[in-house]
């Protein structure tokens, strides 16, 4: 599974779930999501329960943080390690 | 589209004719455009015809080339332009334009072979004469239905049950479990009905009854989820494809096809279709209710201007449902929990006096392209049983419904309500556990010694009808085949479908339910259709090419009609509805408890629309459905039968039989 991928269809679901009637090209893969107030609190379980599904890996509530769910490629990062069972 | 029915006997003495009339004269509504009959010693076939195709030549019953076969058949194949090609290539020749024959000379080319090739919704009964066997059949989902009786060896069967009494052959008789079972599932486990004996055929079954008795098996499946590794794009190209065919084959008519317009997602994509393979006129019909909580007509409007479509709507509001929920009762053949049937009837009734017959719709996209709340709280539900300690996953109940987490104190209450039981990820009935519950409720008020079927007994029956590999598949798939079995095939597709459409002689078309779109959809995972929360996820991205955006952004508007509280708002109906719940009429009834009931049905007149629980409303309306339907179907049933049929000037009655020599069976 190559970064690129994982990237572009976790953005995928965060612009199809979170940015509907928002313009979607302004999201970056640095771009802290909570700060722009595209994911909420309640939001970020969804993503969570997305990744979990999508990319079969188990996300304990330890690792709910912002180094590893704040930007796209954090989270991205966040799928790849968890994956290549680093994590 | 149409009513059959007959009997069958091999043997004991020769069957007479005259029962076939009242029963055909029972399912009028579904065939008021004339009758035909055949009969012989062992078998009489009855017809009611509602024409779709091949207005001048499709009676029925149609035989084959050498009168060997006969057939009575409701419902359309829709791929018949198709199969008669193939047909007439291999020999067989056709007297007629109609489906209705293509289906005998696939059966006689292909044996019950035959049901794989059909793209249709159906219900049919083959005659052979040489071997004196009958061979039945419904299509895959159960658009259409097919009920049957044995009595004294002689096989009673018809469209409806109603015609089975009518007959004369049958006398109607509760069936306690089968009321227990609509009770907590808003349906029959296939294939029992609220009537002793009486059987429903399943949907996607077969039956042959021969010298040797009668097999039942079935033919087709609901296929099981199998990733074909594709992306989204490619879905969605696949689902165009399919989507359009389905539409395409389901315009072919002599007679003009409208469509419904919900406003909601499904049907604004089937009606959007139509748009995309015909020029024609398109007329498109709708609810509004007088109650803005349910009502949807902003949105059914701004579909009506994006397609500019000829469109007619019916208002609804409590005093229509309250003084139609009768009716609907008496074509559903069963309670009913929810009075959503209702404004089906009304609206279907609305398409037959603006001069239509033929309606397409959108049930099916929320079972196969997972739509619900309920395939969410699965998700939810599962979400937190992966981590059944955290502390932070239940929170994600609140973004399923916000509302009922929006008070801090109640949202305690509330995670425990919908997390009971979340970590029994091995329970076969997971998704509906909670449901299944608040249903259960409705048994607690049957009087005491009422003999109550075990929820474990119930359930392994339910199983039994499930595909083989139910057991194997996660959660959301079992919440999904569950939902198609009761809710689709058991409910939707019946009480709120055929029976009250054709109760108005209105032909429903599904073009979510065609078969190879189905098999189609099996072939997307779940994650693709519903990734985190996001419900029919795919086809809203479909959407997005070619509906209008204020279609797409809508949350799912779950369609519902006002249930019990309408009835206390009834006025018109107040002394009706007090002699129906009175402590007396309950307690003749004997099913429910009638100091319970009662005691509960003056607290809610009391309160009003305040106050009722979920619970309360089920309880309310199984006992109310469940009194009509016990007066219905129970008193005289002479007096009933005549009171309920007017004919309207709209029929006419033509009776052809076919009368054929020859001996009884041996």
């Amino acid at each position: 599974m190559q970064l690129n991928d994982v990237a572009a269809t976790v953005s995928g679901f965060i612009r199809d779930r979170f940015m509907i009637g928002r313009p979607t090209d302004s999201l970056g893969v640095s771009d802290s999501l909570l700060e722009k107030g595209i994911i909420d609190s309640t939001g970020v379980l969804e993503l969570v329960e997305y990744l979990e599904e999508r990319f079969s890996i188990k996300v304990d509530d330890e690792e709910l943080t912002p180094d590893n769910l704040e930007t796209i490629q954090n989270i991205s990062n966040f799928v790849i390690r968890k994956k290549d069972g680093l994590s | 589209m149409c009513g059959i029915a007959g009997y069958f006997s091999r043997e004991g003495p020769p069957l007479h004719e005259a029962a076939v009339e009242p029963m055909l004269k029972a399912i009028q509504h579904r065939g008021p455009d004339g009758f035909g009959t055949y009969s012989d010693p062992n078998c009489v076939l009855g017809h009611a015809r509602l024409s779709i195709i091949d207005l001048e030549g499709g009676w029925q019953p149609i035989f084959n080339e050498d009168d060997s076969l006969a057939i009575v058949f409701n419902g359309e194949i829709y791929n018949y332009l198709e199969l008669q090609k193939n047909l007439n290539g291999r020999g067989h020749r056709f007297k007629t334009r109609s489906d209705t024959e293509v289906i005998l000379h696939a059966y006689e080319e292909w044996g019950d072979g035959c049901l794989d090739r059909f793209n249709g919704q159906f219900s049919f009964a083959v005659y052979d004469r040489r071997d004196c066997s009958l061979f039945f059949a419904r299509d895959r989902v159960g658009v259409r239905p097919l009920y049957y009786c044995w009595r004294n060896r002689t096989l009673v069967f018809a469209s409806e049950v109603k015609a089975l009494f009518a007959s004369g052959l049958v006398q109607p008789e509760l069936c306690e479990e089968g009321l227990q079972e609509i009770y907590v599932y808003w349906t029959n486990v296939f294939p029992n009905t609220p009537f002793h004996e009486v059987y429903e055929l399943p949907p996607g079954h077969m039956m042959k009854v021969t010298r040797e008795g009668a097999t039942i098996s079935r033919y087709w499946t609901v296929p099981s989820v199998e990733e074909s590794g594709l992306d989204d794009a490619e879905y969605i190209e696949g689902l165009a494809y399919h989507l359009q065919r389905s539409i395409r084959l389901r315009l072919r008519a002599d007679v003009p096809v409208g469509a419904y317009l919900s406003g909601g997602l499904d049907s604004a994509l089937t009606t959007a279709m139509i748009r995309r393979v015909t020029d024609a006129p398109i007329k498109t019909f709708s609810i509004e209710f007088t109650d803005p909580a349910f009502d949807e007509s902003v949105h059914q409007k701004e579909m009506v201007r994006f397609l500019g479509t000829d469109h007619s709507s019916i208002r609804c509001g409590p005093d229509e449902i309250a003084e139609n929920f009768g009716n609907a009762i008496w074509s559903a053949e069963r309670p009913l929990l929810r009075t959503a049937p209702v404004p089906m009837y009304l609206l279907a009734r609305l398409v037959r006096a603006e001069g239509y017959k033929v309606v397409v719709t959108g049930e099916g996209a929320d079972e196969f392209f997972l739509g619900y709340d309920i395939f969410k709280e699965t998700k939810v539900r599962q979400f937190c049983s992966r981590q059944p300690d955290s502390a932070m996953r239940p929170h994600l109940l609140g973004r399923l419904y916000p509302y009922l987490f929006r008070d801090p104190r109640a949202a305690r209450f509330q995670r425990s309500f919908f997390l009971k039981r979340f970590r029994e990820i091995g329970d076969p009935f997971y998704g509906h556990r909670i449901r299944w519950g608040l249903g259960a409720g409705v048994l607690d008020f049957l009087r005491e010694d009422a003999e109550r079927i075990s929820p474990s007994l119930r359930e392994s029956r339910l199983l039994s009808n499930l595909p083989s590999g139910f057991s194997g598949c996660g959660p959301l798939e079992r919440t999904q085949l569950v939902e198609i079995e009761t809710l689709l095939s058991g409910y939707l597709l019946s009480s709120q479908g055929d029976r009250v459409a054709m109760a108005q002689s209105v032909e429903g078309r599904y073009p979510f339910l065609d078969h190879e779109l189905i098999e189609f959809a099996s072939r997307i995972p779940s994650t693709r259709k519903m990734p985190g929360l996001d419900e029919k996820h795919l086809l809203k991205k479909f959407g997005k090419s070619f509906l209008p955006a204020g279609i797409l952004s809508r949350k799912k508007f779950p369609y519902r009609a006002p249930d019990f509280q309408g009835f206390l708002a009834w006025d018109r109906g107040r002394e009706f509805l007090e002699e129906l719940m009175s402590p007396a009429a309950i307690a003749d009834s004997g099913v429910f408890d009638a100091g319970k009931v009662t005691r509960l049905y003056r607290q809610a007149v009391l309160r009003n629309k305040s106050g009722m629980t979920y619970t309360d409303n089920l309880v309310l309306m199984a006992a109310l459905s469940t009194q009509l339907f016990l007066r219905f179907f129970f008193r005289s049933w002479e007096t009933m039968r005549m009171r309920r049929f007017e004919p309207g000037d709209h029929v006419r009655k033509t009776t052809r039989t076919t009368m054929m020599e020859g001996r009884k069976c041996n």
